[in-house]
């Protein structure tokens, strides 16, 4: 079996329940988050706004396009990603504001700048169903 | 709220410390903190803090407040563990402060304590993770340094900041902490030795990050009015301020460039003091990474935004220049013992307002502050000292 990256995947096999819709639609290749009324369309997807502390039902379909926001290039990581040393993490900013971590996949670190485009592409990781950003 | 003073603190020799259980290291810097009092002993505590991060992870050991009760044969009335990952030390400082301030406790002593070094470093990467969110970070790749990595890629699309500046404040807690005793890393670098050392997280290098470290500090505070019984030169705690961000990744920070909760920890740190960043002879920040204590100088309001680099550049930042930054060396050079660095800026500033450092000393020093965050700078507690009169 695959390393689990922390040894606690706990939070991915049982994650919040509030949230469980995010995982439903990510395995139906939907990406999705929660909008709050009052501040907008949230990431990670939460219940409970933490900018204003209001309840958030709304589910919305995020259109998984935006840019480069912030890059790096890592060298050394811990056990589970050594495999995939090295790797390009990047903060994009997804077209509807947000800003949401993941690694950037078939890309030169070279040739991403900030604000470069990039898209989300829904895949699995470590055997659970997860993301990554690949150029636009 | 009554007046508060330190009256005492103590280092162990940072580092490798396979020669000392967890408990020993508590009760190291303890007896430390103790001699530097005129008289006070472990059986006059009312309140004890104890700062750890990790001892679950890093020694299999949990519930380290009681371990140091029983190490130091104490048993307080006030007394908790206190956990903010790396913040830990200056989150137990400040709840030391309120006991005292509040008139609860008469002595309060703040025990900052992590041994990290029993574990293989990639193990002890992986427990560090573990301060990110797991499932939207972690999960993904994230580790330390490339959290801050992102934050100085976005710093230097901003305002503009180049490695080799960033490796100047390398360099110079390098400098600083070779004339620390109980520094790790006791030898000067150079530039080359930063640009040159293994990419960990682009543009961080090895040698823009701090190390995994054991050690331990300790510090004991009074009522303001009392501390000359226990002391020659107390030390006032004038300032104090805390603030986080409502964000356990960085996906919600405000800003990755100003950091919202140092700003505010600051502003009202400053405001208790009445003092203004300007009254400020040296500092003690979090340099976990070289681009944060750049951010750190700008937030704490010691240059201005987007002027860090050239703070850098004058030397201003060095012993002898208008605002010493990280005289003892730093986290970089002297060591980062998660639970223990934000006490050791307190002692640090301490020492220094006692004009008792030697050849790192600040000369005229009379007020200093101190900085300590956790996470990706979602979490800052600041603290202002002064010599009292």
């Amino acid at each position: 079996m695959t390393e689990q990256p922390m040894n606690l995947p706990y939070y991915l096999v049982y994650p919040e329940s509030q949230i469980k819709p995010f995982w439903d639609n990510l395995a139906q290749n939907r990406f999705t988050s929660t909008k709050c009324p009052n501040c907008g369309v949230l990431w990670p997807p939460k219940s409970t706004c933490p900018q204003c502390g209001g309840k958030v039902a709304e589910w919305i379909e995020l259109k998984g396009t935006g840019e480069i926001y912030a890059k790096t290039y890592v060298g050394a990581s811990p056990p589970a990603f050594k495999d995939l040393l090295p790797y390009i993490i990047a903060i994009g900013k997804l077209d509807e504001g947000i800003l949401v971590v993941a690694r950037v996949e078939n890309a030169k670190f070279e040739d991403l700048k900030i604000g470069t485009p990039i898209k989300i592409k829904i895949k699995k990781s470590f055997g659970l169903d997860s993301y990554v950003f690949i150029p636009a | 709220m009554r007046p508060v003073a330190v009256v005492g603190v103590g280092l162990t020799q940072w580092g490798k410390r396979n020669d000392v259980s967890l408990g020993e290291l508590i009760v190291e810097s303890a007896e430390h903190a103790f001699e530097d009092t005129k008289g006070l002993a472990s059986k006059d505590i009312e309140a004890l803090y104890v700062a750890n991060a990790q001892s679950e992870r890093f020694t299999e050991q949990a519930h380290p407040a009681n371990l140091a009760a029983e190490f130091l044969g104490i048993s307080p009335k006030v007394t908790s563990r206190i956990e903010m990952a790396c913040a830990s030390g200056g989150a137990a400082f400040r709840n030391a402060f309120f006991a005292i301030a509040s008139g609860q406790a008469n002595s309060a002593l703040v025990s900052g304590v992590e041994k990290m070094c029993n574990v293989p470093s990639p193990e002890a990467m992986r427990n560090l993770c573990l301060v990110e969110d797991l499932t939207w970070e972690s999960f993904h790749g994230m580790i330390p340094p490339s959290g801050f990595a992102l934050i100085a890629s976005r710093y230097m699309h901003e305002y503009g900041v180049t490695q080799e500046q960033l490796a100047k404040i390398a360099v110079k807690n390098h400098k600083n902490g070779a004339k620390n005793p109980i520094a790790q890393f006791r030898k000067e670098i150079t530039i080359e030795t930063v640009l040159e050392s293994p990419m960990i997280a682009h543009p961080l290098n090895l040698y823009d990050c701090s190390p995994i470290s054991d050690g331990s500090a300790a510090a004991i505070l009074v009522p303001a009015k009392e501390a000359r019984k226990y002391n020659d030169t107390p030390v006032d705690v004038i300032g104090s301020g805390q603030f986080m961000e409502p964000s356990l990744n960085c996906s919600n920070m405000q800003s990755l460039t100003t950091w919202r909760a140092l700003v505010n920890a600051a502003n009202n740190a400053y405001s208790m003091a009445k003092l203004k960043p300007k009254d400020m002879d040296l500092a003690e920040t979090h340099d976990c990474f070289t681009i944060a204590e750049l951010i750190e100088c700008e937030d704490l309001g010691l240059c201005k935004k987007g002027e860090g680099p050239q703070l850098i550049d004058s030397g201003e930042n060095e012993i002898g220049g208008r605002i010493p930054v990280n005289p003892s060396g730093g986290l970089k050079s002297k060591g980062h013992p998660v639970g223990a660095t934000g006490v050791a800026q307190i002692a640090e500033i301490t020492e220094q307002l006692r004009g008792e450092c030697g050849p790192r000393q600040v000369d005229g020093a009379i007020t200093g502050i101190t900085q300590n965050l956790s996470g990706f700078a979602t979490h800052h507690v600041v603290h202002i000292l002064r010599r009292q009169n």
